[in-house]
């Protein structure tokens, strides 16, 4: 990090009300949202959100029926992708086949009428970068998956291009393979000062990546804010439950108060939570995150805390944490997380009482 | 690469695999004996046709120089292939293109356009070509042989095309839009160098196709527009026993076999497979 | 998807060309013969213009004609089943065959397709006929006393006509059996299944589709095939191509040949129609079967 104060522009990105529409089908609802200078952005959200759209529309590859975007101050509406210089990773690398390693990367170069002396210098240098300057004259087919992905990356920021974006770049990944690439990808956009949007389902790789997460959900944006404040202060049920695990179950709103709200649960009593928009007499759904539950003596939960009684199903070992699977006496499911250094020795079919803080509550409109 | 279908292959002992082997010999064996015994019985030395041939000569081969008239319909065959083979490729190619590029229901109409040729009795079409084409002007003409040959060959290059197109990744020509190129280049660098092996076989198939029509060609023969196929045709019925008809005929099937082999060293037979029948 | 106003040219800038070409030398003509075969033919002035449907009436109420259509979808009927029956080993072998091995059979297979019609029927000739190879082979065992008659027949037809089509076939069967996930004969053998019970009850079900698709494009091949009928069955024993080549050619009545045409299109997509039919028929009504089962799962 740098220790003298640099201007970095806001909002070097601006989306501005983008609706993009395909026949009869609504992608894009209206979706703003800005990008800083060097900010990671993480587009995230379940498939058909509209967040590979939002995508193709800052490539160029769709033309939105209405709003702007603008990359330092420039409208890119109209503007032809090849015009743009916008890098783009996809899904599966895209690498050209028929070309070599060398000739892959020369690509956007050679798009530029460089020179072929000064191809050949650069192209060695960025290859060099990513440490594969032995493969320069082998073909994209006989490198491995994390080899191709730096050979994408490699070439898609070669033309020093304004702005990055990943389209799903480790979807096709078992769970390990995901933990390195993306490794290495942090450590390969880390020597980058360029803006990244990337594009993900995936909720720890968002959390990972980003500066800042876009929770998008049937076109529209759900909530934007950093991996912390999506997970600490979820605005809405669906950002909750996206990020992070979660324990729900529903009530009905008996009084509101300040910002808490006090939920009927049937046979387990009260509880209460943050409230989110939630009048007396409404449907809720509660939210509680499972590693935020402790099993406690009866009685011994304070008026900060709420508490429910429940019946242990199972108790599964998982080395870095146990998994106490429990369920309420008014029939929902529970998970609890208990941390490696204060392992539990409850047994199943044991009747226990479950503590945790109203702080730590959530209370949503429920019944959606 | 090696498939196995199903594990019933691998648990073939044997004795098994060879009579499955003998099998797809003997198979084999039928499949080339009528073109094998053209080839082979116009080396004969006798005056008739006769299969194994009696003594091995090339004087049939060196008497069609004598009868101008089969040199006159193999040229002709040889160029009207050429010439259909190559129409037919450039509108696989631009047909392809719309239907991969643009996925809409108007692709039905192309279908039913192209495709459909393949699908008719030739006697069908040979018969509808020599009555519409006598009635535009070009019945009997070069041209009108042309266009028949063009509509019989078409099909044959627009499926292998499809094939090839539809194996392209889309994402590759996004990249090299991303990276500067105008979707002229982009196609131009990136997406015919894929496709390339697809509009070679489609051409070798498409010529294979028109250089062996008979039927279409036998509708619209006129003194003037007399294909190989249709030379042998007539010859058989006057002189079935002449063995430079078979000298001619191997001549045709040489020709027919060096397009084979450029078709099969163009296209990976698994990839082929993958999308025909269901 | 829709196309809007741009991306509707983008559609036409590509097809526009082979639409019109096609349209001209291919459609117009097609259905022109449709027409024409409503039309009348006077020996002495020619073609008569008219919206006449009695050449079809004259073909579908003479028993020689019909004897000819008859004769069409029997030979079809019997290749079908022929190239049915040769090519499940050729396929399986197609299959599992790597390197040249698997190119030379392929060539093999293909090659009487793209040669003209007109020298692998010469071939037959020369193959088949009284003094043919084969008629020596067979005497030379001792198979048979006097030359037999193999060519001009029946049988002749759906040899040559097997020849031809068994590509088709084989590479329809060995498409679907590409499909078929290895691990399932496995599991089968692993339960104590034979070779013979894991075709019978794995792999023909599941190569079904091939085989439906197959036997579809050979009889519509055979239904109208000309030049190896014609050459090997001759004039006696007529198949209905050749009666049409016969009307248009010598006896110069378009409109006749027009509409026996037609009925040869006709015949071929009815017996391919009622097959379908047949099918969806059966499988909705059907409770379980294993074509269902395998329709539904793909």
């Amino acid at each position: 990090m740098d220790s003298h104060l640099e201007i970095v522009t806001m909002n070097y990105i601006e989306i501005d009300d983008l609706k993009v529409r395909y026949g009869d089908f609504q992608a894009l609802s209206g979706v703003s949202f800005n990008v800083a200078e060097r900010e990671r952005i993480c587009l995230l959200g379940p498939s058909g959100c509209g967040k590979t759209t939002t995508l193709q529309v800052m490539a160029g590859f769709v033309v939105p029926a209405s709003g702007e975007v603008r990359l330092a101050g420039r409208s890119l509406i109209g503007l032809a992708p090849e015009k743009r210089n916008i890098g783009i990773m996809f899904q599966n690398y895209a690498l050209f086949p028929h070309m070599t390693v060398f000739e892959n990367v020369a690509f956007g170069l050679r798009m530029r009428s460089a020179s072929n002396a000064e191809i050949k210098q650069e192209v060695m240098i960025a290859l060099e970068r990513v440490k594969l300057a032995h493969a320069a004259e082998k073909m994209p087919s006989m490198m491995s998956g994390g080899e191709q992905q730096r050979i994408a990356f490699a070439r898609a920021v070669i033309v020093k291009p304004s702005l990055l974006l990943l389209d799903e770049p480790f979807s096709n990944l078992d769970a390990r393979l995901r933990q390195e690439m993306r490794g290495e990808l942090l450590e390969m956009l880390a020597g980058l000062p360029i803006a990244t949007i990337m594009v993900t389902h995936d909720q720890e790789e968002a959390m990972a990546i980003a500066d800042r997460i876009v929770v998008m959900r049937a076109g529209h944006i759900e909530q934007i804010g950093t991996p912390s404040e999506i997970y600490d202060t979820p605005r809405s049920l669906f950002a909750a439950r996206f990020i992070g695990d979660s324990n729900t179950f529903s009530g009905k709103v008996v009084s509101t108060d300040a910002d808490i709200a006090e939920i009927e649960v049937g046979a387990l009593g009260r509880v209460r939570g943050k409230n989110h928009g939630l009048n007396t007499g409404a449907n809720a759904e509660v939210l509680v995150r499972p590693q935020r539950v402790i099993i406690a003596e009866p009685k011994s939960a304070n008026t900060q805390q709420n508490s429910v009684p429940a019946t242990v199903e199972r108790v599964l070992f998982l080395g870095h944490r146990t998994e106490i699977h429990v369920r309420l006496d008014n029939g929902f499911k529970f998970v609890i997380w208990a941390p490696d250094h204060n392992r539990t020795d409850v047994q199943p079919g044991a009747s226990v009482m479950l503590v945790w803080n109203v702080a730590d509550t959530f209370a949503f409109p429920g019944g959606a | 690469m090696s498939y196995r279908p199903d594990g019933t292959y691998s648990a073939f002992g044997r004795i098994k695999r060879g009579a499955l082997a003998a099998y797809v010999m003997l198979v084999a064996v039928f499949l080339i004996a009528p073109i094998v015994a053209i080839t082979l019985g116009s080396l004969t030395d006798s005056n008739y046709v006769s299969f194994p041939p009696q003594g091995l000569t090339l004087k049939w081969y060196a008497a069609i120089f004598s009868k101008p008239v089969y040199l006159k319909a193999l040229l002709l065959s040889l160029i009207i292939a050429f010439l259909s083979a190559t129409a037919a490729s450039v509108i696989g190619v631009l047909v392809a293109f719309a239907m991969h590029r643009y996925p809409t229901r108007l692709n039905i109409l192309l279908q039913a356009f192209v495709l459909t040729p393949v699908m008719l009795p030739s006697i069908f079409i040979g018969l509808a070509f020599l009555i519409a084409y006598t009635r535009m002007g070009f019945g009997g003409s070069p041209l009108g042989l042309f266009a028949a040959h063009v509509v019989v060959a078409t099909p044959f290059a627009v499926s292998l095309i499809l094939i090839g197109v539809g194996a392209v990744n889309p994402a590759l020509e996004m990249a090299a839009r991303s990276l500067g190129a105008s979707p002229w280049r982009a196609r131009r660098l990136i997406t015919l160098p894929l496709v390339a092996w697809s509009i070679t076989a489609g051409w070798a198939f498409a010529f294979m196709m028109s250089f062996g029509s008979l039927e279409v060609s036998l509708f619209l023969n006129t003194p003037e527009t007399v294909t190989l196929p249709v030379a042998i045709y007539t010859s058989l019925e006057w002189s079935p026993l002449d063995p430079m008809l078979t000298a001619i005929s191997s001549g045709l099937v040489i020709v027919t076999l060096i397009v084979l082999l450029l078709l099969v060293r163009t296209v990976k037979i698994d990839q082929l497979m993958k999308r025909n029948g269901s | 998807m829709q196309l809007d106003v741009s991306r509707l040219k983008g559609w036409l800038a590509l097809a526009l060309v082979p639409l019109i070409v096609f349209a001209v030398i291919y459609v117009a003509p097609v259905l022109q013969l449709f027409w024409l075969s409503l039309s009348r033919f006077d020996p002495s002035s020619g073609i008569v213009p008219a919206v006449d449907p009695s050449y079809y009436v004259e073909y579908l109420t003479d028993s020689y004609y019909l004897g000819i259509l008859g004769r069409t979808v029997i030979v079809s009927v019997a290749t079908t089943f022929m190239t049915a029956i040769l090519a499940y080993p050729l396929a399986l072998y197609l299959l599992v065959s790597t390197g040249w091995r698997q190119t030379c059979l392929f060539i093999v297979l293909v090659l009487p397709l793209v040669t003209s019609s007109i020298v692998v029927s010469y071939g037959w000739l020369i193959l088949l006929g009284q003094k043919g190879l084969v008629n020596d082979v067979v005497i030379g065992i001792g198979l048979a006393s006097a030359p037999l008659q193999l060519m001009y027949t029946n049988t002749g037809i759906v040899v040559g006509l097997t020849h031809v089509l068994l590509v088709f076939m084989t590479l329809s069967v060995a498409a679907s059996m590409q499909g078929i996930d290895a691990n399932l004969a496995k599991a089968a053998r692993s339960l104590g299944a034979t070779s013979w019970t894991i075709f019978r009850t794995i792999t023909f079900p599941l190569t079904l589709p091939g085989l439906r698709t197959g036997c579809l494009l050979v009889f519509s091949l055979s239904m109208s095939a000309y030049a190896t009928p014609v050459l090997i069955g001759g004039s006696r024993l007529k198949v209905l191509s050749y009666l049409i080549y016969q009307q248009s050619s010598s006896l110069l009545n378009w409109p006749f040949a027009a509409a026996m045409a037609v009925i040869l299109l006709a015949s071929t997509l009815g017996i391919v129609g009622l097959v379908r039919f047949y099918e969806y028929v059966r499988k909705n009504t059907a409770l379980h079967s294993a074509d269902s089962v395998i329709e539904a799962s793909r």
